[in-house]
């Protein structure tokens, strides 16, 4: 009779090992699937956001004559700002005497998300 | 005898629960995933059509630029209009409006409609609209999701 539980008990143990053996395989198999779910939604968040940033300051150029009062100055013709956590960066070129051409982009820790440009009459 | 066969195999309810688990984890993890990408593949694509409706907004200013420049540079009004007509192709102008379209792709175009100033030489935006087809929820500000 001893004999008989040990080796009952023996075989659940196994099973249970091929358990957690499976369950720890397959773990492995999802947690790469969720980390890379994640990184994408905050790629997806990032570039939403950046789109959202770009498109009112590609406007805001257009409808200021590329005037960039709220921007600080880096170098001539390059101007930078801070939104959140995004770094605006604005190249404006003269192209003649009543047009200017600006650069626009939005970058997050130096990883460029997005990038415009436009053109804008100075009056 | 025949659990020995089995090599310690054995299909007992821990089995039938783990296998239950794993299942779910992996359609959750590739739920997950999916949706994700989706996400990400549907924020692209807003971005491009943004993109290309910019280069063209970009490529319109250009061409007002390159008119106002050749309106600048001429002395009469008729020299000018025979200066633009000659330089820029896929042009209209009739009394004092330009008028010219620049495809931004095969369901999207920006038309503009230029009023000549004859007296200061210049011109001015009297239209400036991107027409689309509507086709596919694709509007103005990128595609309807």
């Amino acid at each position: 009779m001893k004999i008989e539980r040990k080796s009952k008990f023996y075989v659940f143990l196994i099973e249970i090992l091929w358990c957690v053996f499976f369950l720890a395989l397959s773990s492995i198999v999802c947690t790469h699937f969720f980390v890379k779910g994640s990184e994408l939604k905050d790629e997806a968040i990032n570039k939403s956001n950046a789109t959202i940033i770009a498109n009112n300051v590609a406007e805001t150029m257009r409808i200021s004559d590329g005037v960039m009062n709220d921007f600080q100055e880096i170098s001539t013709g390059h101007f930078q700002k801070q939104i959140e956590k995004y770094t605006v960066d604005v190249h404006s070129v003269s192209l003649n005497d009543n047009y200017r051409e600006h650069k626009i982009q939005i970058s997050i820790n130096d990883k460029i998300l997005i990038e415009y440009v436009v053109v804008s009459e100075v009056n | 005898m025949k659990k020995e066969k089995s090599n310690g195999i054995t299909i007992g309810y821990a089995s039938i629960i783990t296998v239950f688990m794993i299942l779910i984890f992996v359609t959750f993890s590739i739920l997950s995933f999916r949706q994700a990408s989706s996400s990400l593949s549907r924020v692209e694509r807003t971005i491009e059509v943004l993109n290309a409706n910019y280069e063209a907004d970009t490529a319109g200013m250009k061409m007002k630029m390159k008119i106002d420049d050749m309106l600048k540079n001429s002395k009469t009004i008729d020299e000018a209009i025979i200066a633009i007509k000659n330089e820029v192709e896929s042009i209209n102008i009739y009394d004092n409006m330009v008028e010219y379209t620049i495809i931004i792709n095969d369901k999207a175009k920006l038309e503009v409609l230029l009023t000549i100033d004859q007296i200061e030489m210049k011109s001015e935006i009297n239209s400036w609209k991107i027409i689309t087809t509507n086709e596919e929820g694709y509007t103005q500000q990128g595609f309807d999701f």
